[in-house]
This record gives structure tokens, sequence and C-alpha cells, in this order.
């Protein structure tokens, strides 16, 4: 259990929580943890094959580092909006945002 | 090895759940915390030490804190009606099991060749291929960032001049 298939597995149940909390929830920050709940799951599996690939290469431990950048401007933008939204609307339940519902 | 793989995924699992039912927003942001460090224990598992600190330092130390702050700024009501829709939660447990189900199946279909052994890889390596082959994305990233922080800013002033 402890070769690459665990740690993948793990991935895999770690994305799917968090793909299910972004369909439940209702608040625009938890979806937000959810999102990153779900990008922490890809990072396990590209550090998993980095480093249990024949020859380790060290591809998948630079697109996990690109990534954890990525998730950073991610989160800082997200709020920002979510910030401006609460500002404008005076809510940040997504049930309530749907100005754009023909 | 395997004991602590055990109770890494069984941290990382427990607070991943806790994250997506709690009811009070303030636990499933500190649950996620709890995550993310059990996150990088399981890259410290498999010889990642960099990605494992900057895991503790991104993660834990920089997203988590913006995330309590939004929660701070914003009004957040802990009963349950206004966390869950239940009807949503009907359709998405089943989907994402479905998902996380199909995943695992397609993943123990797949033949990985005797990949099993965590093989070693010095920090020295990855840090010479992020200066040499990734200097490129590493340059977009760091434009990337310094866009990312002027865009918050802008986005958060303008919404208050507006008002």
């Amino acid at each position: 259990m402890m070769g690459l298939s665990g740690f993948l597995t793990l991935s895999a149940v770690l994305f799917s929580i968090g793909l299910c909390g972004v369909l439940i929830r209702r608040n625009i920050i938890s979806i937000l943890i959810s999102v990153e709940l779900m990008l922490n799951a890809i990072n396990i599996s590209l550090v998993a094959f980095s480093h249990l690939s024949r020859g380790a290469s060290v591809k998948g431990e630079a697109f996990a580092l690109f990534v954890m950048v990525v998730a950073a401007a991610e989160v800082s933008i997200g709020l920002a909006l979510i910030l401006s939204v609460y500002k404008v609307r005076m809510s940040i339940d997504i049930d309530r945002l749907d100005s754009l519902k023909g | 090895m395997l004991v602590a793989f055990w109770i890494l995924s069984v941290i990382v699992v427990a607070s991943a759940l806790g994250a997506i039912f709690f009811r009070n927003i303030i636990h499933c942001a500190l649950s996620m915390a709890l995550c993310f460090v059990g996150v990088a224990g399981i890259f410290i598992l498999l010889n990642a030490e960099l990605i494992a600190l900057f895991q503790v330092l991104i993660y834990v130390g920089a997203i988590t804190v913006l995330i309590l702050f939004a929660i701070m700024l914003t009004p957040h009501i802990t009963g349950p009606r206004n966390l869950f829709f239940h009807r949503q939660l009907i359709a998405a447990i089943p989907l994402s099991s479905v998902f996380g189900l199909l995943a695992v199946w397609s993943l123990y279909l797949t033949n990985f060749r005797n990949l099993n052994r965590v093989s070693p890889l010095d920090t020295s390596r990855l840090s010479k291929a992020l200066f040499t082959t990734y200097a490129f994305p590493f340059e977009i990233c760091s434009a990337l960032l310094i866009t990312a922080i002027i865009g918050a800013i802008v986005m958060v002033k303008s919404g208050k001049k507006e008002k």
C-alpha cells in the first residue's frame, strides 16, 4: 500500500472530498477552501510520480512548485473578488449571486 | 514508513472531511490548515523536503491566514441552513464518490511496473533545474505573482471608491 498506488489513492480520495465540498457548500469562502484541497491532492500525485518513477525525474516537483505559486495567486485574487462582491451585494451566499441568471 | 503513511492519510482525509462538513466556517479553515500540515508530512515521507517546506510556508502560513482574514471580514452565519442545501447534498455525494471510485479503479487497472521504492532526489537537482530548464516559467511565475498582488489591491480599493 505504500507504493505509488497508495499515494495516488490518497490523492484521488482528497480530490473527491474537495469536489464534494465545491458542490455542497453555499459560502464562497468554503468553495475556495475546497478548491485548495483539490490543488493539494494534485500536488500529492505530482510529487509521488516524481519520486516513485524510475530514475527520479525532477519534473513533477518543479510542476508542484508552480502549482503552489498559481494557488497563492488564485487565492489572493479570489479573496479580493469575494470582498468586492460582498461590498456590492452584502452577501457571499452563492444562491443570492444570481444576476447573470436569465 | 507504512505506519507513518497510514497515520498521515487518516489525518489528511479526516481533516479534509472536517473542512467541508463543519458548520462553523472558522472550524473549516482550521481543519483545512491541519489537512495542509498532513500533506506536508506526506511530502516528507516522499523525500520531498523542499516541497514540504513550501507547503508549510505557503499553504499553512499564507493561504490559511488569508482565508481567515476573509472570513473575519465577511459575515459568517453558523446555522446549518445557510451552509447546506440538502437537495444538492443528495446529488453531490454520489457524484463525487463515483468520481473517486472511477479514479481509484483506473489506478488499479494501470500497470505501474514495480515503482514502489521512494528514490532519493536531492534538493540541489531541483534547484538547478528550476534555474536552468525552468528559468522561463520561473520568471513568468514572478510576473504572475506581482500581477495578482496589484490586481487584488486594485480590486479591493476600487470597490471602496464606488461605494
